[in-house]
């Protein structure tokens, strides 16, 4: 069962369960990149837990991990998950784990994805921060993170090992005040491509 | 090398734990940030212990160990009751790192400093660890938010002899 609790353009988000395995992770295979991040506490404000309660989650006993499903709005097919837990145990920062449906999936589509979840994470979980480990090989993914506004803060090296060599693992992170300085930048965009349309 | 003691010219850092499980570990003044627990519990814990006096310095641990990355993360805490010169918490230090990486054949070993100690960056530089980044804004600390400095250190950039290769 899920909860659709936001739609943004073609893209719905709802709740799903924390183990839905449905998803492959693209970033890599390597389940030593999905450590991290665990701590004590829910993610969510008491007075939001119970609208975001889902059968089977283990939200109740202390999990702060969260997974959030991404719709096609108009298909309804799913195109990920997104998985939200706390940065050190501070409440108010998230750190994101993106599951895609499937390799070939349309950047564009998981981008917009990306954008709702974090216009989601800002408006409605009332999260400072947000931030996101990749793989230094995930060109697509680095390009889609930095288009939506997330900044390169540092740079692991040789943090990772996949197929008998190390990588560097990078760190992105986006702070309210830079979503907010983000969005007005791209609706001045809009603006301006809109006047010179007219 | 008897992995129940590590000897140095001016401390020497007794094995705290034995089974992996950091139990009931001394109390000091952290100096790096301990990681909110993770998927690999578990870890490597040390006393740092004066060699003259026999002065409980501090504790350093090695946590988090991934076999598969060769990886771990490094955690000192000081007892900042005690004034020591920066030699001593060089030296500690520095027979950790080769415990690390010689007989744990470890790969890299990880550090987070809190942005409060910026400080610290340049005696963690001169230990064989190199500045990464900084996550801004990840701790709240009242009204104000703290930033962690990422730092790193690899076996291939390190020496026997505790000096660092260009």
């Amino acid at each position: 069962m899920m909860d659709q609790i936001m739609t943004e353009g073609s893209i719905e988000i709802s709740t799903c369960n924390s183990d839905d395995n449905q998803f492959r992770f693209i970033a890599q295979d390597d389940p030593s990149f999905l450590q991290g991040g665990g701590s004590e506490g829910s993610l969510l404000p008491a007075s939001k837990q119970a609208h975001f309660h889902v059968p089977g989650d283990s939200r109740d006993q202390g999990v702060s991990e969260i997974s959030f499903a991404m719709l096609e709005g108009q298909t309804g097919a799913r195109i990920g998950v997104v998985r939200c837990c706390h940065s050190f145990g501070d409440r108010s920062c998230g750190e994101l784990r993106m599951e895609f449906a499937n390799a070939e999936t349309q950047w564009e589509l998981l981008g917009c994805a990306l954008n709702a979840f974090v216009r989601f994470a800002f408006t409605q979980l009332g999260l400072h921060r947000l931030s996101m480990d990749l793989p230094y090989y995930s060109e697509d993914e680095i390009h889609m993170v930095e288009q939506a506004g997330f900044l390169r803060e540092a740079q692991r090296r040789q943090a990772l090992y996949r197929d008998g060599q190390y990588y560097d693992m990078l760190t992105y992170g986006m702070l309210r005040p830079d979503w907010d300085k983000h969005i007005m930048e791209e609706e001045k965009w809009t603006i301006n491509c809109c006047a010179e349309n007219a | 090398m008897d992995d129940q003691l590590l000897r140095g010219e001016r401390v020497t850092l007794t094995r705290l734990n034995n089974n992996g499980d950091a139990g009931e570990l001394p109390v000091f003044s952290p100096v790096t940030i301990h990681r909110s627990a993770s998927c690999m519990p578990g870890g490597v814990y040390f006393k740092i212990v004066e060699s003259h006096d026999g002065r409980a310095m501090g504790v350093v641990g090695l946590y988090d160990m991934d076999p598969k990355t060769e990886t771990a993360w490094l955690q000192l805490d000081l007892n900042e009751a005690e004034a020591y010169d920066r030699d001593h918490e060089m030296e500690a230090l520095m027979l950790v790192l080769r415990y690390a990486f010689t007989e744990l054949s470890l790969h890299r070993i990880n550090l987070d400093l809190i942005t409060e100690n910026e400080k610290r960056i340049g005696f963690f530089e001169d230990c064989g660890f190199r500045y990464e980044g900084t996550q801004r804004e990840v701790l709240c600390a009242g009204d104000a938010h703290l930033g962690i400095i990422n730092m790193g250190a690899l076996r291939s950039e390190w020496t026997r002899a505790g000096s660092i290769t260009a």
